[in-house]
């Protein structure tokens, strides 16, 4: 056989359906996508206006003239203008100071200034540490408006998490090689901001408002932290390297240990639930409930069971899929007996019935 | 680079989440990213669902981000929903020949039919991912080397180079077993 007659034997049935040709109907698998997706059915051509070119095109300019120049002459500014002492001044502003709009400024001029995403994702995570310092200052502190100013920069925490995640998710697109790397440098800063949150979610002083915005953060973390879990496994499945297995080891030993000791303390106040209502100190009728949450424990055993022999031989997909599982199962079954010791304490009847 | 029409109809996707410019612009590429999960995949129904997810993952891509090369990005996608698919059935048993049902339909004589099956075999044995894309895309999509280097995000050259590299790999491998 030649190249020219492999050639020809190729093109002779290029539209065999072997090959995965024959009819193909766009407009057909369109309608399935938008029926699955909620997407508009009806796609008639798109024309094109002049207004399409206008706003194409102003864009354009600002994106490529406008805000560079704009970031440059900032950057003249600050340089020449004498600003760096008030731009490093404003370093330690707080929302609603004078100089805290310079600190915003220079943290927007350090974005649009950055290169890649790498860049842009190192400084979201930088700057979501320095709104996790703000949201702890301002809580500490006695200042005027107070709740809002925390609301404020939990917002803004969350906000800069979930960039930084997108900009992680970017490079995973673009160059899933170097996506772990950074993701990893990304996820250590993130776990460093759990620490805080977890300090300050048992903070004693903290008003209810308070405890939730902190509970409203942790969720962010969690769900980065998964997000950018799951890159790592992902670049480690393309490209299997030492540090990214290392690194998933350590994770997912810390997850491990974690879900292995919200079991055990879930069994105990379970165990306390049921004496209680032997000793007839509640009338409610538990038993539902109980029942429910000793299933969730039985099969959070055996599903750890099988995370752990994935771990052993490196199913990495595979123990991020149970332990995120496990996670959620034991996060609503703690709900779940809260609401029931609350119930045996206060002796109330808002109990939800399990559903 | 891509073309000005392109790029206004990914502006507008991006900035005014307009579902029929999205429509308009992932039409010209169905076609080779269709051919792509039937020949990947086991059955039709695999195919158009990995196909509707691929649209999805795209969309949500694309009106969070720029993109320079949409059509590497469609096939980046498309590579990691097959993929994905795999993993999930892993420990399902999954016919990988082809579609049997719509095989039958051939009008082909059985022994040519069988020729086109080894064929395929064959490219699915020795290549890996991006080689059948590259493959399919010059020799079943009849796209030029140009158009295939944008799609798998390469250069002209190295492109030029790899499709040569995998036809006379699939003639020697053929002929090995003749």
């Amino acid at each position: 056989v030649t190249n020219k007659e492999l050639i020809k034997f190729l093109r002779e049935h290029r539209d065999d359906k072997v090959f995965g040709g024959g009819d193909f109907d766009f407009q057909k698998s369109w309608n399935k996508f938008a029926d699955q997706y909620g997407f508009e059915k009806d796609s008639g051509a798109v024309k094109i206006t002049l207004s399409d070119y206008g706003a194409y095109f102003t864009h354009t300019v600002s994106q490529s003239v406008l805000q560079p120049a704009g970031a440059i002459v900032a950057s003249l500014v600050l340089i020449f203008g004498g600003w760096v002492a008030t731009v490093n001044a404003s370093f330690g502003s707080l929302p609603g100071d004078f100089l805290y709009p310079v600190k915003l400024a220079t943290e927007r001029v350090q974005l649009t200034l950055a290169a890649t995403s790498e860049q842009k994702a190192r400084l979201h995570t930088e700057f979501a540490g320095r709104r996790l310092d703000e949201v702890i200052e301002i809580s500490s502190s006695s200042v005027e408006g107070k709740v809002e100013k925390v609301r404020g920069a939990v917002e803004s925490f969350k906000e800069s998490i979930t960039s930084a995640t997108n900009a992680v998710s970017d490079i995973a697109t673009s160059s899933p090689e170097s996506a772990a790397a950074i993701a990893i440098a990304v996820d250590q800063k993130m776990e460093v901001m759990a620490s805080v949150l977890s300090i300050e979610e048992v903070n004693e002083n903290a008003t209810e408002e308070h405890s939730e915005q902190i509970a409203e953060a942790q969720s962010s973390v969690a769900a980065s932290d998964h997000s950018l879990t799951e890159t790592i496994v992902s670049s480690n499945e393309t490209a299997q390297k030492d540090s990214t297995d290392r690194y998933l080891q350590d994770s997912f030993k810390k997850d491990m240990l974690e879900i292995d000791s919200r079991s055990a303390a879930l069994l105990v106040r379970v165990d306390n639930i049921a004496l209680a209502v032997a000793d007839g100190r509640t009338t409610y009728d538990f038993s539902k409930n109980l029942e429910v949450i000793r299933e969730v424990l039985d099969d959070s055993a055996e599903q750890m069971n099988k995370a752990k022999t994935y771990f052993a031989a490196g199913g990495w997909r595979r123990v991020l899929e149970i332990v995120t599982d496990l996670k959620i199962k034991l996060t609503n079954a703690e709900e779940l007996v809260l609401d029931m010791e609350i119930e045996i304490s206060t002796g109330g009847s808002s109990l939800p019935a399990h559903q | 680079v891509l073309k000005v029409k392109e790029k206004i109809l990914l502006f507008k996707i991006r900035t005014l989440r307009d579902e029929r410019a999205f429509n308009e612009i992932v039409r010209e590429h169905a076609g080779a990213l269709q051919r792509f999960f039937k020949m990947k995949l086991p059955r039709i129904e695999d195919a158009e669902d990995a196909f509707s997810i691929t649209l999805f993952r795209t969309w949500n891509y694309l009106t969070a981000a720029e993109v320079e090369s949409l059509s590497g990005l469609l096939f980046t996608i498309a590579r990691s929903v097959v993929a994905e698919f795999y993993r999930n059935k892993k420990n399902e048993t999954v016919p990988i020949e082809g579609h049997d049902q719509e095989t039958e339909d051939f009008e082909d004589s059985f022994s040519t039919k069988l020729e086109v099956e080894k064929v395929k075999a064959k490219i699915l044995e020795i290549f890996n991912d991006e080689e059948q894309l590259a493959f399919q895309l010059r020799y079943f999509d009849g796209l030029r080397v140009r158009e295939v280097a944008k799609k798998i995000q390469r250069s002209e050259n190295a492109t030029r180079v790899l499709i040569h590299r995998l036809l006379k790999k699939l003639r020697v491998e053929l002929t090995k077993k003749v």
